[in-house]
């Protein structure tokens, strides 16, 4: 390891040059969505208050209430949804807040600034394009759209209406992925030469219903007509990742996608094997599978020098520090005293998985199983809220931030069309956006 | 009660050993940079083990003198006879 790789790795100032406890740094270069949430954009909105509604107070919409709620520079003054009693639950968390039940007269109240949408992911692409139209600062959950014509038209809006949009890409926000990936930049763990990736989890992905009836509308990510299943759930979030590591997206992708377990009347697979191909070989292979969740959530990302699980926090080098010379001398006399003379050796050792622990990334890692649903502890997702709140207030977009989303969208949407037409999908020219931090 | 008497000379050849023991626990620890490719640095840095060693040498050592001082009665006596 160079003077240079281990002063990266040694840097304990890191979430203070991120920009989180203030100051500037090249991390907000690189990675400029950060800037909406540096002390200096803190400065800049102080005392401010960004005027919200929440569209969609399901589980997702009411656990992004929770991390609004710790912000100062927030008030939530509509909350909408076409289910009562999700309506119900959140106006319990937002007593003052006006309700709606149908998210065209929440864009029409001329005091909401903007708005966050936590809907069903079918309903995604319409109300954020009403929403940018109607001079709406929007905050959308990932993925962007089940239709890819319908991500295109919501950047396509985005970028015409001059609004602020941000889609719910929390790890963009993340300290260990942020660190994580200045290190993979930096060489670190040498060149990419190939990325593992994997979410496992051992349940139905059920919601409880209060009446049969509602089983299509509160279980909605079982079905294709609203929801494509494991990979805009759960892989957008990881393909976000794989291609911020290699600054490139993939050029093809194929796969096979089942249900093989719960076998319960759902529409969607419950697992999924992938390959995607990027122009330089390396390939990104994606598995996912409900029923066995021994492996949990990773993206691996393997260099000739090094390993990097952003997930777990940690890295590992392929030739770690080695001992002492003295301990390894003095392990050496052990051996020659004490060691059974070999007679004959055997000619190969099986390559069983490396036993190395490696290091933690960052010195206060916040790894988690990924088993929960709806979102865990310092995963980024406040720095998201309280990001958008910041662009709310002055009017600037996150940069770089949509294009990240986009292109993890339009990957996981390839990916299904991959598998249902079991075929090799090459990425859709009409599909390309500019984005300069894609080679 | 016999009482154990430690000359001045007897200190000094104790020192004398602990020191030699130190400056071959040095020559080892250089041996295992030179052997093992390891950094220069670890001529400080790894003071502890080089203590370490120092100490282990000599109670090996100490071993094989009480050893040798407890037979050596017994030849003695062969010879006298």
């Amino acid at each position: 390891m160079t003077f240079i790789e281990k002063k990266l790795i040694d840097r304990r100032s890191f979430l203070k040059d991120i920009g989180y406890l203030g100051g500037a740094s090249l991390a907000l270069v690189t990675f400029p969505w950060l800037n909406a949430c540096t002390a200096t954009a803190r400065k800049e909105t102080a005392g401010e208050k960004a005027k919200l509604a929440i569209i969609g107070t399901g589980s997702r919409g009411t656990y992004h209430i929770g991390n609004l709620s710790k912000l100062p520079n927030v008030e939530i003054i509509a909350l909408c949804d076409n289910f009562e009693p999700h309506l119900k639950q959140a106006s319990a968390l937002v007593p003052g807040a006006k309700l709606f039940a149908d998210y065209r007269e929440v864009l029409a109240l001329p005091e909401v600034q903007g708005v966050l949408i936590a809907t069903p992911l079918d309903q995604h692409a319409h109300i954020t394009i009403d929403a940018l139209k109607a001079g709406k600062h929007t905050f959308c959950e990932k993925a962007m759209a089940l239709k890819m014509e319908d991500c295109l038209a919501m950047y396509n809006t985005y970028r015409e209406s001059g609004k602020v949009l941000y889609i719910g890409q929390q790890r963009l926000f993340d300290p260990k992925y942020i660190r994580a990936m200045e290190m993979i930049h930096s060489g670190v763990i040498g060149e990419i030469t190939d990325i593992r990736s994997y979410w496992f989890r051992n349940n139905d992905w059920r919601r409880p219903l209060p009446d049969p009836s509602l089983e299509r509308k509160i279980n909605w990510r079982l079905y294709k007509e609203y929801s494509g299943g494991l990979m805009t759930e759960l892989a957008s979030h990881q393909l976000q990742v794989a291609n911020w590591a290699m600054k490139m997206i993939p050029e093809s992708v194929m796969g096979m996608g089942d249900i093989i377990f719960w076998k319960d009347g759902r529409e969607v697979f419950d697992s999924v094997n992938l390959i995607y191909r990027y122009s330089n070989g390396v390939k990104l292979t994606y598995e996912s599978n409900i029923s066995n969740k021994f492996n949990g959530l990773e993206v691996q990302i393997l260099g000739h020098k090094g390993t990097l699980e952003p997930e777990k926090g940690k890295y590992y080098l392929e030739d770690a520090q080695p001992a002492p010379g003295i301990m390894q001398l003095i392990n050496q006399i052990e051996h020659n005293v004490f060691d059974r003379i070999a007679i004959a050796g055997p000619s190969w050792v099986p390559e069983t998985a490396s036993l190395n622990k490696g290091e933690y990334i960052l010195p206060q890692n916040n790894a988690h199983d990924g088993s929960s649903s709806v979102g865990v502890a310092g995963d980024g997702s406040e720095q998201l809220v309280e990001a958008f709140c910041n662009s709310v207030i002055t009017g600037k977009p996150a940069e770089c931030l949509v294009e990240e989303a986009y292109y993890s969208s339009i990957l996981s949407l390839l990916g299904i069309q991959a598998m249902e037409e079991k075929t090799l999908k090459i990425f859709p020219e009409e599909y390309k956006i500019p984005y300069s931090k894609f080679v | 009660m016999k009482e154990i008497v430690l000359t001045t000379e007897r200190q000094k050849r104790e020192l004398f050993i602990l020191l030699g023991c130190f400056i071959g626990a040095i020559g080892l620890n250089i041996l295992g940079i030179i052997m093992y490719h390891t950094a220069w640095k670890e001529l400080y840095t790894q003071w502890f083990a080089v203590l370490l060693l120092t100490f282990v040498i000599y109670f090996i050592i100490l071993f094989f003198r009480l050893l040798y001082f407890a037979v050596r009665p017994l030849f003695r006596k062969g010879r006298t006879r």
